[in-house]
């Protein structure tokens, strides 16, 4: 009895003493130093206009919604949210950014798009020099992402996702299968499902047309494999010996009846749908899908979700696309300074952090870009670890040409691919000859090979 | 009382205004890009000019940026070509499917009836579904793991031929390839140009035929009456008497959803983004991919645009030409 009397008595005097601790620890996130703010709000009363894509999306409602409102407290300066769905949002960020008057200050625009908008977006190196922005914190592929492979960092790394293999853990275990760390060792788990008899496709891919997603494991081949789309000189190299070898991989997938007949058609989400609804046993994807796996329907399929690192390539390197949203101001915005400061608010760790441990609903989601955030235990601890996973991957990720003709190229290689797909019979090597042809054309047209 | 003639001018200014904010404009400013080099990724000069000055545009055109180039550029773009290929196909089938299926719904529905009467009201919603929304359903239902319309497909039309051709089989020296149940239709380049059209079909023949039933009405009785004491059947009344007197509404209703197919973007986005390989891609769509997604050139963009406006205003004059010899 007096034991727990003086058990309590000590209890209450430690917490009184860490109340203060706690008070402080909680309060940061509403300390405008914390971010390095201006704390006499020199901004109040602007109005800052933020173009962004699918705010449904946890992975951008997280970002969005969650804290604008204490930012606003901290700053006097409110943010509102212009929400286009991903399927008009490139169409719409080009026609913001050219247009002089527009009402957007911030946008958030992917990686390979950004080439395009680079004339209209207003030059953050002192931004990052001044606001002590740690650079190094962001990989080296999220980093070539937002400086488009120049010197000039156009935007800051705002959402980004490594390729990670979504996979059924009880399939693979009950064929007696390892995690397959290459892309032959996934054909070779493939068939393994393929002949246990078991009613699942072994794998899900998506070589439809559908904003050029079929190629984004294409790079992962290719790459691992050891070539490249352009070589030094900027000439089209993916149908040398070793490109025609990775295609064939690729290809394979779906030809030796791994992946459905109608993966040929099919889109990334339609791919990833196989896996949630219990007919795929792998997938490769972006990791903010996981959550997807994670919430299914299915016990078999949420019980069983498990991640690794996308595959390499057998005695190659391991090497995928790092997609990365950057956050840029438009040169045009009327509101530089107080765009500035939400930039430091919205791209600081502890807001990066805070947003990746929230566990509202709608809100909750994987997505981190900085390294630190990646490797915090207690970030990787409330998702499973996929943080860390997604590390591993960022080490050897890569980004794709950031030029202003790959849009063009891009259409080009993604139905290269598809007709590839669709017909078992064609012939790899001379439809990768004539796309090489088309995109010589292209550079060639836009003056890469003079003199 | 003298006449104030400023008095229609004012009623019709506000609507003149909006025609001309959304219509006139934006056709003039095309034209004037149809001619220039104008990239959107390069803030252009003059657009800027347009956007701050609001003085009159064709003021500040420089005249030494006008060429021909990108009419020329146009003709010899094999991905133009194809759309133009494409663009025949999808309107040639598209346009007979509605106007066939049109007419033969309106046969159907025509009779008075409380059933027809239901029937009628709800051949209009197909229409009313928005062509995007069309092409996300149409894409889910033929999907080959999941979707109804190919199962349906399969259990309506594959697995009984499937069985006629087992039974002729047995015949000696007959060895007939069954049909398969496993199409991909949006991966096969024929099959999803053909299903591009039938959702255009979906939503379009339900309207044609609710334009056939009103043309229906209108016909006199004492004329299917007359031929019928001539003897003639169902079948020789449609042929020699019917189809003659629709004769000129077919007319505007090919025309009309001519034009209509001729500008098909929306389901081509959402259902088959162009593919299998360039299979889809209309005008509009490349249009589209030339001007905002790919290539981001304006200018040539607007050159393709210019095109398509010259074959839509052939079909528009003979539909309005023909609207008003009917008038």
């Amino acid at each position: 009895m007096v034991f727990t009397r003086k058990f309590l008595c000590l209890l209450t005097l430690v917490l009184f003493l860490a109340l203060p601790f706690a008070t402080v620890s909680a309060q940061d996130h509403m300390d405008p130093a914390t971010f390095g703010l201006d704390a006499s709000k020199p901004y109040d009363g602007t109005h800052l206009d933020f173009l962004i894509c699918c705010a449904a999306a946890p992975q951008f409602a997280s970002a969005a919604f969650k804290g604008a409102e204490e930012f606003t407290a901290m700053t006097g300066i409110s943010v509102s949210f212009g929400d286009v769905p991903f399927g008009s949002f490139q169409e719409q960020l080009y026609l913001e950014a050219s247009n002089p008057n527009t009402e957007y200050d911030i946008v958030a625009y992917v990686d390979a798009w950004g080439t395009n908008i680079y004339d209209y977006l207003h030059p953050l190196n002192d931004f990052v020099a001044d606001a002590g922005i740690d650079w190094d914190d962001y990989g080296p592929a999220y980093q070539s992402a937002s400086t488009g492979n120049s010197d000039t960092i156009y935007g800051l790394p705002f959402r980004g996702h490594p390729l990670l293999l979504h996979y059924r853990a009880d399939v693979l275990e009950a064929v007696g299968a390892d995690v397959p760390t290459t892309w032959q060792e996934l054909s070779e788990v493939s068939q393994a499902i393929v002949d246990s008899g078991m009613d699942i496709a072994p794998v899900s891919m998506y070589y439809g047309l559908n904003v050029d997603q079929n190629l984004f494991n294409w790079y992962s081949h290719l790459w691992g494999a050891g070539t490249d789309i352009f070589d030094e000189n900027w000439e089209p190299i993916f149908n040398n010996e070793i490109g025609v070898a990775a295609t064939e991989q690729y290809a394979s997938y779906v030809r030796d009846g791994y992946s459905p007949a109608a993966s040929v058609a099919w889109n990334e989400q339609e791919a990833n749908q196989e896996l949630i609804q219990g007919r795929a046993a792998m997938f490769i994807g972006w990791w903010w899908m996981a959550s997807r796996m994670l919430d299914a329907e299915l016990p078999e399929v949420s019980e069983n979700a498990a991640f690794a690192p996308a595959p390499g390539w057998a005695g190659g390197d391991i090497a995928s696309y790092g997609y990365l949203w950057p956050v840029g101001i438009l040169a045009q915005s009327d509101d530089l300074e107080a765009s500035l400061e939400y930039m430091k608010w919205l791209t600081h760790p502890l807001t990066e952090r805070r947003i990746v441990l929230d566990e509202t609903s709608g809100l909750n989601t994987n997505v981190a870009v900085r390294l630190s955030i990646l490797a915090d235990e207690e970030v990787n601890a409330a998702h499973g670890g996929l943080q860390g996973i997604a590390s591993e991957v960022l080490a050897n990720a890569r980004t794709i040409p950031l030029i202003p003709q790959y849009t063009e190229i891009v259409p080009i290689l993604a139905e290269t691919i598809n007709e590839i797909a669709i017909d078992a019979n064609a012939d790899i090597q001379a439809i990768l000859d004539l796309a090489a042809e088309d995109v010589r054309f292209v550079m060639e047209s836009a003056g890469y090979y003079d003199g | 009382m003298r006449k104030k003639r400023w008095v229609p001018w004012v009623l019709v200014g506000p609507a003149l205004v909006v025609v001309f904010a959304t219509t006139i404009y934006p056709l003039l400013a095309a034209l004037y890009y149809s001619f220039q080099k104008y990239d959107l990724r390069k803030p252009p000069q003059f657009a800027v000019q347009f956007a701050t000055e609001l003085g009159d545009p064709l003021v500040s055109i420089d005249w030494s940026l006008v060429s021909l180039n990108n009419y020329a550029r146009a003709f010899s773009d094999s991905r133009f070509i194809n759309s133009l290929n494409v663009t025949f196909w999808f309107t040639v089938i598209s346009v007979a499917l509605s106007v066939i299926i049109g007419l033969l719904i309106a046969v159907v529905v025509q009779k008075n009836g409380r059933l027809h009467s239901l029937t009628k009201i709800l051949l209009i919603f197909p229409f009313a579904v928005s062509p995007a929304l069309k092409g996300y359903s149409w894409r889910y239902m033929l999907n080959e793991e999941y979707g109804i319309y190919d199962l349906l497909i399969d259990v309506a039309i594959v697995r009984p031929v499937n069985v006629v051709i087992e039974l002729v089989n047995i015949l000696p020296f007959v060895d007939i390839a069954p049909l398969s149940e496993s199409i991909v239709w949006l991966a096969d380049k024929f099959w999803a140009l053909f299903m591009l059209a039938m959702s255009e079909t979906w939503g379009w023949a339900p309207l044609i035929a609710l334009m056939f039933v009103g043309a229906l009405g209108s016909i006199d009785e004492q004329i299917f009456e007359a031929a019928r004491i001539d003897g003639a059947n169902n079948l020789q009344i449609f042929w020699r008497v019917t189809l003659p007197l629709l004769r000129p509404v077919i007319l505007i209703v090919t025309m009309l959803k001519t034009i209509f197919s001729l500008k098909m973007f929306d389901q081509v986005v959402t259902m088959t983004g162009g593919g299998p390989v360039r299979a889809t891609q209309t005008i509009n769509y490349y249009i589209h991919q030339v001007g905002f997604v790919r290539n981001l050139d304006i200018g040539y963009a607007s050159a393709l645009s210019y095109i398509l406006v010259v074959i839509l205003t052939v079909f528009a004059v003979l539909y309005v030409s023909k609207v008003l010899n009917r008038d």
